[in-house]
């Protein structure tokens, strides 16, 4: 099971992220937010200074694109933690 | 003129209400480091930090209740509407992060179990486009971008995905702005 993370991040700023944190999965850029509209993950103005983020959001995608698992926090403070996660992954194995 | 005895003041009660909803509201603030420190249960941290604002509030509230309507029994008009004003506030900031964190958009027209996932192409931290497809492992995951910089980490992912393509993704959408 790989993990992508997605954000309006820019790649150098991302990059910073994975350098500081030790991350090693993909961290991909949707400046626009226009992959994230897509996904229907828009969050409009809640980000700093009124921005467009995206809501936080996890799916768990198999190799026909087809979605497995979701999960939509209703609480920015509460974060779903990896073993949560991964213990999703496995589980659908 | 003789002098009259003047009845004895009866000592009055110290006014421990508000105190204690000040105590509460400061509780209150805190409860929501449990957030940040990864505690467990975090829907009950949650639920305990607006149960807290609304004992703090209430004891606030008596508190300045029984200095106004009951001054003989209990002390404290000044400090109980200081300490009151103060866990006021308090807990005023607390539900306005609680709400905030809360108010995010119903996103019912997200992919849903079952549902194919929409495809994209983007950048990666390298600069790279990088596709939903090639992250599936499907078609040319030769192609797939190799990090072009020297840290060890980039690199050591990249060669696993050209490797051995996954048997599923999770893709984790993310604010940002960390």
């Amino acid at each position: 099971m790989r993990p992508v993370a997605i954000s309006v991040d820019t790649p150098e700023v991302s990059r910073n992220l994975a350098g500081k944190s030790g991350y090693t999965f993909p961290i991909l850029s949707d400046p626009q937010a226009e992959t994230i509209r897509r996904y229907n993950l828009l969050h409009k103005g809640g980000g700093p200074e009124r921005s467009d983020i995206a809501r936080p959001a996890e799916f768990l995608v198999d190799t026909s694109g087809t979605v497995r698992w979701t999960n939509f926090t209703e609480d920015i403070r509460i974060r779903a933690k990896a073993d949560e996660m991964l213990a999703a992954a496995r589980g659908l194995k | 003129m003789p002098e009259t005895a003047l009845p004895q003041p009866t000592v009055r009660q110290r006014n421990w209400a508000p105190w204690i909803g000040l105590l509460l509201a400061v509780a209150a603030m805190l409860s929501n480091a449990g957030f940040f420190l990864g505690l467990p249960g975090p829907k009950l941290i949650a639920w305990l930090g607006v149960v807290l604002v609304i004992a703090a509030i209430v004891c606030a509230v008596i508190g300045v209740m029984r200095a106004f309507r009951q001054p003989q029994v209990y002390r404290g008009k000044v400090s109980s509407s200081i300490l009151g004003a103060l866990s006021l506030l308090i807990c005023g900031l607390v539900a306005v992060a609680s709400i905030s964190s809360r108010a995010l958009p119903s996103s019912a027209a997200a992919p849903q179990v079952g549902q194919k996932v929409p495809d994209f192409t983007l950048t990666d931290t390298s600069g790279n486009k990088v596709s939903l497809g090639q992250l599936l492992g499907k078609a040319d995951a030769s192609a797939l971008p190799h990090s072009a910089t020297a840290g060890s980490i980039a690199s050591g992912a990249n060669s696993n995905i050209a490797a051995t393509p996954p048997k599923a993704v999770l893709l984790v959408f993310y604010r940002g702005y960390w």
